[in-house]
């Protein structure tokens, strides 16, 4: 499930249980927020398979695309491994 | 009793020189064998070495670890390419799928309207056949009117039966999409992990194997320097014969005989070691 909060110039998404192409139609729809700052929020997300990447680095291009960025924030377990594994760290700030 | 001595002496004389080649011999093939196991050890050290080069790199070559690094890092990139444009397909199939919902929607305004110029052009051919003649040409723009009327539902009819059928054309592409797009990515994190534990594993094998050749080589070399004892035995087992020869040779001469030899062969010390380790050989 995906929620979205906007917050002055930041949009927090936050994703619980799978984050994967069932997300994909909410995380469009999240994409359509028109802050700079965007954090995505993985604390209660306990899967990620190669559709929640894709989604993520489309979110990265249009975060870039206006001069803005993107912070994933509380990664753990599965989708940390996946995260890294993937190189993801060097795209994306991570926080805990 | 005098005889017998000197039979004794010359048989323990003989003894000690056959004990000096039997020592000697054994020496030299402990020697032997130690260089050679010397030399194999580093013949091992050599192709393992190379082994390890070749599963870890050496010398800008890059070794097997790296490679299956590098294939792994390919794959996983290439599949979170082939999700972003996939995602992106996804994202264009459903904006897709809205405008043609909309286009349908509008399509059966469009049949809607069809129906209602039909029942106008229906209405106004009755009344042109009440007026009568002065109706006929009434009557006639009332016939265009409800064939345009006709045709346009028709053509309605057939753009909603188009949107429908490209409706399933895209549900077969989302279908697709969904496919590409969500890849499991776990097998290749275990892999992942194995990989980078089997790096780890290898390293410290490695270490461990170094050392261990380390120290045979430092145990084979001690060994080799130890056995450089026969210098010493062999100078020991011939002063001891000398001594005894002097001994013979005293005894030989009897009580009123000179001593001097005797003598000065007791107070030589060919060798001043104690043990293998230190110690003087005096080379005469």
């Amino acid at each position: 499930m995906i929620e979205l909060s906007v917050h002055n110039d930041t949009s927090t998404i936050r994703i619980s249980g799978r984050f994967d192409f069932t997300c994909v139609r909410d995380f469009q729809e999240a994409l359509r927020g028109t802050t700079r700052e965007w954090v995505v929020d993985l604390g209660e997300t306990n899967f990620v398979d190669s559709s929640a990447l894709g989604m993520l680095l489309l979110l990265r291009e249009r975060a870039t695309a206006s001069n803005g960025r993107v912070t994933v924030r509380h990664l753990k377990g599965q989708p940390r491994d996946v995260l890294m594994m993937a190189k993801f760290d060097r795209l994306f700030t991570l926080q805990d | 009793m005098a005889d017998v001595i000197d039979d004794a002496l010359g048989k323990v004389i003989d003894d000690l020189g056959r004990a000096r080649g039997i020592v000697s011999a054994a020496v030299k093939q402990l020697f032997n064998t130690f260089d050679g196991l010397r030399g194999h050890l580093a013949e091992e050290r050599v192709r393992y070495e190379s082994a390890i080069s070749a599963i870890s790199g050496a010398g800008g070559n890059s070794g097997l670890v790296t490679v299956i690094r590098d294939v792994l890092g390919k794959f996983v990139e290439d599949i979170v390419k082939l999700s972003k444009s996939s995602v992106r397909i996804l994202i264009e199939v459903d904006a897709l799928r809205m405008r043609a919902e909309q286009v349908a929607s509008r399509g059966l305004r469009i049949e809607k309207i069809a129906q209602t110029t039909r029942v106008v052009a229906l209405n106004a051919r009755i009344e042109a056949q009440r007026v009568g003649t002065t109706g006929a040409a009434f009557h006639v723009v009332a016939d265009e009117i409800k064939a345009l009327a006709v045709e346009s539902g028709e053509l309605s009819k057939a753009i909603r039966q188009a949107i429908s059928e490209q409706a399933t054309s895209l549900e077969v592409t989302r279908s697709a999409a969904n496919e590409l797009a969500a890849t499991d990515l776990d097998l290749a994190v275990e892999s992942h992990k194995r990989l980078e534990e089997t790096i780890a594993n290898l390293s410290n094998v490695s270490a461990a194997s170094t050392v261990a050749l380390d120290r045979i080589q430092h145990d084979i070399d001690a060994a080799m320097q130890a056995l450089q004892f026969e210098d010493m035995v062999d100078q020991l087992l011939a002063a001891i014969g000398r001594k005894l020869v002097a001994i013979r040779t005293a005894h030989e001469a009897g009580p009123n005989g000179s001593d001097h030899e005797l003598r000065l062969e007791i107070e030589r010390d060919v060798v001043t070691q104690q043990n293998v380790n230190s110690g003087t050989v005096d080379l005469f």
